[in-house]
């Protein structure tokens, strides 16, 4: 099974598209937004969705000018083999760093809320089998998983919207700006970066991807719809819980869906919002370890990508172990990865595609 | 062959990874039976000297179960230990009690008088970090007696005493309009934002403590010793500072709209008394600058129903109807008005909220005033704009007490 072989449909890759928005940014996300903009991170995040669909847009556009190219031909096309083969294994530390950062966030949540005397170390153990397998299976094993659990996966989320409804108090979005205009663009910053920006991984995906007319379009609706998704559940913490229980605890969302009461029958749902966290937080940890994966494959050129699962599964571990001493230290990470993502995203991306866009009309052998 | 041996191979080895799948996924690192643990409905905290006295009232399952019905043993059982910090004492508990405590099923929190004056902000922090407690019960503050006292009262028709207190409040504050829930979320946010001071809800003994621990207090159909929810305890930030009694805690809940459904009375013209019961009630408050000064409008709209007339009063004529929503109006006033003017002279803790609306409405003049509240507080002017309905009278019209034989 010759791994260039492997495609995917533009209806996978929307549902991976949506996953990989939502991905640990439903728990993440409400309280990043309302510890710098307050009452008001519902406004961060309708400045958020635009901006950040574009930056989605800007990451389909560079693959759109490189047809059938990776992230690390685009790089070797702009900066030559060495050059350009440092700047991908730049991009690949993060890819792994990232990947690896999801498990670590898994076994966090699950060890703070749930299983508090369970070992870390476990539930990373638990993790590590479905994630080589799923790695190991390639593309488009990714991408029928993500078919398969997409309907339980929305199902489960708009139950949690709809059961959350009657909870809601629309007062808790009042005074409409109070903290002003910078909190909320530092709470925007955040719902751009962590969710849109972090989309290059797809620049390693994007070449499997069977030719369509509805690419973009399709493509866009799911950054598009997945952004809202998040929306709507910063809006639904701080309406249910309130702006300070929001910004102070550390899974808020988890903590409205405890709150989820009809008639005192339908209750104590929160295990719905831990489940649909694991899965989605699983297919960003997926998406960016095949990235990180066959970009190896790619940058050293080897035959095949399987043999490395073994060591990457050990990684996980390690490494997720090694990420940081504990959740005060892993929160703190925040503003500094914010700043980290946007090196990469535009950043470097952007100086790699006009790079390999100059090298193109230079030699003029691209389709410009 | 070698076929047929590899798929064999492969058989084996996906059981292989299914059997170390299953023993993995089937249970937590440290499960716990049900028989290991002690079920926790209500915890009372007091504080005694310098340190925080736990107590925690665990159910007896087999004395809970219909059919062993009772073998005049008490049905729940109640351990305490004292320690400098509460979470020590939950710990602590152990000492006595031959179960861990599992406080996830937890209905009432009491905290006694003494400790609600020194301060309840560090206690709440426990029970807010703690995964393991959801955050849906009740807080009360012991009124003139030490919060374990309380939930050792044995109770009949809830067998479990921590049971009875949560229901008798949820039930009351639905239905009456001077008690209301408070839950430890709406507690901490209030204690967090600025230009509000939380309540938290009585609970007060009545009869003697000592007899209403032995089970013979609910042998009778009238115990003697019973718990009874009274009251709101008004506090400034975290320290309680005094008590509301039930008229000024009706007013209260009024402005709060926490009034879904209550009992009023009204005086009739030629004496007795006419009763209206509310069935829906809606209050809004409206925030304006007077002059400079902070006025709340209270906009409320209420719908009530004649529910008992022990008075001579012509009921068929809708002049009738006309004066008696005059007066319920100015009665309501009258509850509202009098609230306030007692926290804002008394206590001057802004308990309704007013700061906060002015925050949240008129957040540019609320910044002018955040420093100074509490001098301009007491100086809130309240403007008035009540509905009050009354489109059914019950199912009889006219009074038969008018048609009484002399």
């Amino acid at each position: 099974m010759q791994r260039e072989q492997q495609t995917i449909s533009v209806r996978q890759l929307a549902i991976l598209v949506i996953f990989f928005i939502i991905g640990d940014m439903q728990l993440y996300l409400p309280p990043l937004t309302a510890a710098f903009a307050k009452q008001s991170a519902w406004m961060s995040g309708l400045i958020g969705v635009p901006f950040g669909v574009g930056a989605a847009w800007f990451i389909f556009r560079i693959s759109k000018r490189f047809p059938g190219k990776t992230l690390i031909d685009i790089n070797n096309q702009a900066f030559g083999k060495i050059a350009g083969g440092l700047l991908s294994l730049v991009f690949l530390v993060m890819m792994f760093n990232t990947s690896i950062t999801q498990v670590r966030e898994i076994a966090d949540f699950v060890t703070t809320q749930m299983m508090m005397e369970t070992p870390q170390l476990v539930i990373c153990l638990l993790l590590v089998l479905p994630i080589t397998l799923a790695i190991r299976g390639g593309i488009t094993t990714i991408a029928r998983l993500g078919e398969v659990i997409f309907p339980l996966f929305s199902a489960l989320f708009i139950l949690l919207i709809i059961l959350l409804i009657p909870k809601i108090d629309l007062t808790q979005l009042l005074p409409i700006e109070v903290t002003g205009f910078p909190g909320i663009v530092k709470g925007a910053l955040f719902f751009i970066a962590f969710p849109f920006c972090e989309m290059f991984a797809f620049l390693m995906i994007f070449d499997s991807v069977e030719e369509s007319e509805h690419a973009a379009r399709d493509y866009l609706l799911a950054a598009l719809a997945a952004g809202i998704a998040i929306w709507v559940i910063i809006v639904l913490c701080i309406c249910v819980l309130g702006v300070f229980a929001t910004e102070h605890t550390v899974y808020s969302p988890y903590v409205m869906a405890k709150k989820i009461n009809i008639g005192d029958f339908v209750q104590r749902l929160e295990a719905v919002l831990a489940i649909d966290y694991i899965i989605s937080t699983y297919f960003r940890c997926i998406i960016y370890g095949y990235a990180f994966v066959r970009g190896l494959q790619q940058l050293f050129k080897l035959q095949d990508h399987r043999f490395m699962m073994r060591p990457f599964g050990f990684l996980i571990v390690g490494y997720a172990y090694f990420l940081a001493p504990g959740i005060v230290a892993f929160v703190q990470f925040d503003v500094a990865w914010l700043f980290w993502v946007f090196t990469y995203s535009p950043g470097l991306l952007l100086l790699s595609y006009i790079a390999a866009r100059l090298r193109q009309g230079w030699s003029k052998k691209g389709e410009g | 062959m070698s076929r047929f041996t590899r798929r064999v191979g492969k058989l084996l080895l996906l059981m292989l990874v299914w059997s170390i799948a299953a023993s993995a996924v089937s249970g937590c690192w440290n499960r716990r039976e049900l028989d290991t643990l002690g079920i926790q409905l209500g915890t009372a905290i007091d504080k005694v000297g310098n340190q925080y006295r736990v107590s925690v009232q665990v159910v007896i399952p087999s004395e809970l179960s219909a059919k062993a019905g009772g073998g005049g043993r008490s049905p729940v059982a109640m351990y305490e230990a004292t320690a400098p910090t509460v979470f020590e004492a939950f710990r602590k508990l152990t000492e006595t009690s031959s179960r861990k405590i599992y406080s996830a099923h937890i209905r009432v929190l009491i905290i006694g008088e003494s400790l609600a004056r020194e301060g309840i902000a560090n206690v709440l922090d426990l029970l807010s970090r703690n995964p393991e407690a959801r955050t849906d019960f009740y807080l009360m503050i012991a009124h003139d007696a030490p919060a374990n006292q309380i939930l050792k009262i044995l109770t009949s028709l809830e067998k479990i005493p921590a049971e009875n207190l949560f229901y008798a409040l949820d039930t009351s504050a639905k239905t009456w309009a001077p008690t209301t829930t408070v839950t430890i979320e709406s507690l901490i946010e209030q204690l967090v934002t600025d230009g509000i001071s939380p309540v938290l809800t009585g609970v007060r003994l009545e009869g003697k403590a000592r007899q209403g621990e032995n089970i013979s207090n609910i042998q009778q159909a009238d115990s003697r010793t019973r718990t009874r929810i009274t009251g709101l305890a008004v506090f400034h930030s975290d320290k309680l500072i005094g008590w509301l009694n039930e008229n000024y805690s009706k007013g209260y809940n009024y402005i709060m709209d926490n009034v879904t459904s209550t009992v009023g009375h009204q005086t009739c013209p030629d004496g007795g008394y006419i009763v209206m019961e509310v069935l829906r009630n809606k209050t809004k408050l409206i925030p304006k600058v007077v002059d400079g000064k902070p006025v709340i409008k209270v906009k409320m709209k209420q719908v009530a129903s004649v529910a008992d007339v022990e008075c001579k009063i012509d009921l068929t004529k809708p002049e009738t109807i006309k004066m008696l929503e005059e007066n319920g109006k100015q009665r309501i006033r009258g509850v509202i008005q009098g609230a306030v003017e007692h926290v804002q002279k008394t206590y001057n803790s802004d308990i309704f909220g007013f700061g906060n609306t002015f925050h949240e409405y008129k957040p540019k003049q609320w910044e002018k005033w955040k420093d100074d509240w509490d001098e301009l507080f007491p100086q809130v002017k309240l403007e008035y704009d009540i509905e009050l309905q009354i489109p059914k009278v019950g199912t009889t019209n006219d009074a038969f007490q008018n048609y009484l034989k002399k």
